[in-house]
């Protein structure tokens, strides 16, 4: 058994050292630096925090994409902000879910002013949750979501990225990819990645499913968020892996324990 | 000098086994109450989690009395008993051989007759086979060939047809031909990729119309379903043994276990704009086996 | 009362002479022999729960439309299999619990299998004239994990349709018979309507009569074996030291039955498993991520996940990828472990009977490749879950992958090296514990 231990401890010791989070070598100095006591503008925090990367007009640098081209929009500016994927400190950093950096009111101004470069990508969707129906959501849910999500919103592995048909300098580098869990997403952030494909997300927009569509698939996502877990602890719902593990080391463990104390000890261990 | 110490031996092991029959008198009741509280719970309606510890603290009660008596108050041994040989007498082997033997002076042709019996049996055997044969059909073609036939148009699971405005750029959807719904070997994965994008292979010219292509959604490793798509690598990964497929390069595959790419559906749109297969798979889809390649 | 009973036996079956005998017949108690008991009785709590759920089972491809109380499947089609047991977990007194219970011993049966395989393999206990019975535990532990698999496929759910459509192509890349063998067991191409019928037949009435039967004789050969016991003082190749059937140790084993019951019945009540209605129902288009067996099946699983992308192909015939890691890979593994008794003694040239156990220490060739072969599989077991280590981690998949490669091949002969060097210092340095072993026996072994 403690074989076993050091062996997994070796591992996990080997594999945070491969993981690829990375310090910059130098930081980065912003475009412009914000006024003391002139309020949070969108121009100005987005030239303060993203346009050394995206481009003072949004048009991309070779440190970061293009903000006016694909669905590059309300929703997808409004999505990167709120989930705080968006900003980045450096650009190699790996994009997820952080606190945010902005309140909800210069997210609105930064949002505002992206989108007045031009873009053409979709709106900040009106949901309607209540008038969505929870079976077609989950009929779609399983067909266009659970292979990368997990049927239980748990989200998954994906394959690693590789960047080599991409011109940008700044993902130079394979990055271990996630399918993440849905448990944090609020439903305008549910609906808003369907419809923007944000990072290597494929596009579930409004050509592809109807608003009604859309609604019902957002509604179900939320029900997985507080699933029906009648059975007991879910052990984060990825399935058989964990009940091996609780059979074995509870299960398996309780009962040779049990021997012990009714059996002898005499003789070898 | 002995008779202190025997008299404090056995007041002790007399305390030991009152204290062990409170304990297991303890342990019977307490099984006794879950089982009630287990009869109530069900009765009103009934609850896993209370299910099934109830259920435990019954069992385990028990469980706890008996172990007890067993260890503390049962003659504990050590007791021996002896281990006769396995051995039977070489007499009694002689005569067991003798008995199987059965007739001591058999017929001259016994060995002939004995062989015709062994060939009687193993034919019957073998025909007791054959209803193994009826457990399925025959292969046959049917792993050659799927349900997508030259103008099927391609259809959602719900049934809906696909228009050029019907899927999103950087989408994906899973197709069957219309009318086949069920048919697990045509499952397809349509893609739209940007127009330009995707530059058709030699002998697949206009196989993807206005970016649209398709390929077979079986793994060609062990035929799971490779749903996965990820939109800024344009691959394709099958989350059972983590085979990856290019997509921009006729969905050959570059890591995992797979070691073909998965075929190609030859794609157009019909007069009324509906998406259309414009033939079958050009190869088997799905996971190989031994004579995949003679057709 | 006994003395009514005992006369009327008597008198009708002339029991009192086998009686006696078996009342007080000695068993050795030493804890891990009761390691073959624990997966006795997770046997016997399979049967029982296993009845029930089969009154409510049913075992049908057909569709009908979900009414029951599950509301995001409401209205939705599914199979009457998939039906039924969502009936039974949601609208059914006690159907949830039973459902878990039964889940959770049979991994526990196969777990406590393995547990006293390790425990006959480690000390010896398969020498003649234990070969038959080391043959038949063998069997049950590969009926044990074959009733798992075709058990948690019976309710048609999304993930262990995944996992039949896996066994349908590891049966087509058998050589020659493949496809035949995947038509005529499953009924036809994927996903076959017949193959939940034929779930059904194979899990509650085949598998469990041959394992109830093999059982059976494993008990009856042991009953008259006698159990094989650790050297000791007191204790020879001719005697057996421990306590009686009667009342002693009837009344340990029925206490680790009811103990056994009590553990499966906690986890089937406080742990959630196999939660059908979140996987959904089974289409043969869809998929969910991550997607592993029960963990019995793991290391084929992870053997699958580990190969490498070769095949053989020549002359237009081929013998696919799936085919070394999910039926060559099992098929020598069940081989050597079914010749091992007969191997061991060829090697040893060691033909006598042997009543009495080995310590680890004393064979430690023998102990040192068990531990390396423990080694080989358990990393296979783990590699079935590269890609939910790769997300925990957040590092690369292929990464992982590609550190269980090296892990599988580089680690067993490590471990086997290791384990070797450590039974020898045990026994050069004569001490009891690992603990009381000078770290020179191990070093510098004496010759």
């Amino acid at each position: 058994m403690s074989r076993r231990v050091a062996v997994a401890a070796t591992l996990v010791l080997v594999l945070s050292a491969c993981s690829n989070q990375q310090e910059p070598a130098t930081p980065f100095r912003p475009a412009i630096e914000a006024g003391e006591g002139e309020g949070t503008s969108g121009e100005r925090l987005f030239q303060r925090d993203c346009g050394w990367c995206h481009g003072s007009e949004g048009d991309g640098t070779d440190r970061g994409p293009s903000l006016l081209d694909g669905t590059n929009g309300s929703a997808l500016t409004h999505f990167v902000l709120t989930t705080g994927r968006m900003p980045l400190d450096f650009p190699q950093q790996r994009v997820q879910r952080t606190e945010p950096s902005y309140d909800d009111e210069a997210i609105a101004s930064i949002v505002e002013y992206v989108d007045s470069f031009g873009q053409t990508g979709p709106d900040i969707p009106d949901l309607n949750l209540d008038e969505a129906e929870l079976q077609l959501g989950l009929e779609l849910y399983q067909e266009n979501c659970a292979a990368c999500h997990s049927t239980s919103g748990a989200g998954g592995a994906l394959a690693t990225g590789d960047e080599t048909g991409s011109t940008a300098t700044y993902a130079s580098e394979p990055r271990a990819n996630i399918a993440p869990e849905v448990d944090a997403s609020s439903p305008t952030e549910i609906a808003e990645a369907m419809i923007t494909g944000p990072g290597t997300m494929p596009v579930f927009g409004n050509e592809t499913f109807s608003n009604e569509e859309i609604d019902s698939i957002v509604r179900y996502v939320v029900y997985l968020q507080h699933p029906d877990n009648r059975g007991g602890a879910p052990f984060g719902g990825v399935g058989p892996v964990a009940e091996g593990a609780v059979a074995w080391m509870i299960g398996i463990g309780l009962l040779l324990a049990i021997a012990r104390l009714l059996g002898t000890k005499s003789g070898p261990p | 000098m002995t008779e202190p110490n025997e008299i404090d031996d056995a007041v002790t092991e007399r305390n030991q086994q009152k204290a062990a029959v409170r304990w297991i008198a303890i342990g019977f009741s307490v099984s006794a109450c879950a089982s009630l509280a287990l009869a109530v719970v069900y009765f009103l309606g009934g609850q896993p989690q209370l299910e099934g510890t109830l259920l435990a603290i019954a069992l385990g009660g028990i469980a706890v009395g008996l172990g007890l008596w067993a260890s503390e108050l049962l003659p504990k041994g050590p007791f021996v008993e002896g281990r006769k040989s396995l051995h039977d007498t070489p007499v009694d082997r002689h005569e067991a051989e003798e008995a199987f033997e059965g007739d001591p002076e058999p017929v001259e042709r016994r060995g002939f007759l004995l062989k015709m019996l062994g060939a009687a049996v193993a034919a019957l055997g073998v025909a007791a086979l054959f209803p193994i044969r009826s457990l399925g059909v025959r292969p046959g073609r049917e792993l050659y060939k799927t349900h997508w036939t030259p103008g099927a148009r391609a259809v959602t699971r719900a049934g809906t047809p696909l228009t050029v405005n019907d899927l999103d750029v950087g989408g994906l959807l899973t197709v069957f031909p219309e009318g086949h719904v069920d048919a697990a070997d045509s499952q397809t994965i349509v893609i739209r990729l940007d127009e330009g994008e995707y530059e058709d292979p030699p002998g697949r010219e206009g196989w993807a119309p206005q970016g649209f292509v398709g390929y077979s959604k079986i793994c060609t490793h062990a035929g799971c379903p490779v749903g996965l798509y990820q939109q800024e690598t344009r691959e394709l990964f099958c989350p059972c043994h983590q085979s990856v497929f290019k997509v921009l390069e006729g969905a050959e595959p570059t890591a995992g276990p797979a070691t073909r790419p998965l075929p190609q559906l030859p794609l157009g749109f019909d007069d009324d704009g509906y998406l259309v297969a414009t033939g079958d798979f050009t190869e088997p889809v799905g996971p190989g086996f031994w004579d995949r390649d003679r057709d | 009362m006994i003395k009514r009973f005992v006369r009327g036996m008597d008198e009708r079956l002339g029991a009192s002479s086998f009686a006696r005998q078996a009342l007080n017949k000695v068993f050795p108690d030493h804890w891990s022999f009761m390691i073959g008991e624990i997966a006795l009785y997770a046997f016997v709590i399979l049967v029982l729960t296993g009845v029930f759920l089969s009154l409510f089972f049913e075992g049908s491809t057909g569709e009908v439309v979900y009414q029951g109380s599950y509301e995001p499947l409401q209205g939705v089609e599914v199979s009457q299999a998939y039906n039924s047991v969502m009936e039974l977990s949601f609208d059914v007194r006690a159907g949830l619990v039973m459902r878990q219970i039964h889940h959770w011993a049979a991994l526990l049966f196969i777990a406590a299998m393995v547990v006293h395989l390790c425990r006959i393999f480690f000390t010896g206990a398969f020498r003649k004239p234990r070969e038959i019975n080391w043959i038949i535990g063998v069997t049950l532990l590969l009926l044990g994990i074959f009733n798992g698999f075709t058990g948690y496929s019976l309710p048609d759910d999304l993930l262990s349709g995944t996992g039949l459509r896996i066994a349908h192509s590891i049966a087509l890349s058998v050589p020659l018979v493949g496809t035949w063998t995947a038509f005529l067991a499953f009924g036809g191409e994927f996903p076959a309507e017949d193959i939940i019928g034929r779930l059904l037949v194979v899990h509650i009435m085949i598998v469990p009569a041959a394992i109830g039967g093999l059982i059976a004789a494993h008990l009856a050969i042991l009953w008259r074996q006698k159990h094989t016991d650790f050297p000791a003082p007191g204790r020879t190749e001719t005697n057996v030291v421990g306590s009686k059937l009667w009342p002693t140790y009837a009344a340990k084993s029925v206490s680790l039955f009811l103990a056994v019951f009590a553990v499966t019945a906690l986890l089937g009540g406080l742990v959630q498993i196999n939660p059908v209605w979140l996987y959904g129902p089974f289409r043969p288009e869809q998929v969910s991520s991550p997607a592993q067996p029960d963990w019995y099946m793991g290391w084929v699983e992870g053997a699958l996940r580990l190969m490498p992308a070769w095949e053989l192909r020549a002359f237009g015939f081929e013998i696919p990828n799936p085919f070394y890691p999910a039926v060559l890979l099992p098929g020598i593994t069940f081989l050597l472990l079914y010749a091992w008794p007969f191997l061991e003694a060829r090697f040893t040239k060691d033909l006598e009977p042997h009543h009495l156990l080995n310590r680890a220490r004393d064979h430690p060739a023998r102990t040192a490749l068990g531990a390396a072969t423990l080694t080989f599989y358990t990393v296979l077991f783990f590699a079935a879950s590269n890609d939910l280590i790769a997300k925990l981690l957040e590092v690369r998949v292929e990464t992982v992958t590609t550190i269980y490669r090296i892990l599988v091949l580089g680690l067993p002969p490590v471990v086997g090296y290791v384990v070797f060097r450590l039974m020898k210092g045990l026994l050069a340095s004569g001490a009891e514990r690992f603990t009381q072993m000078p770290l020179s026996a191990v070093l510098h072994p004496r010759r």
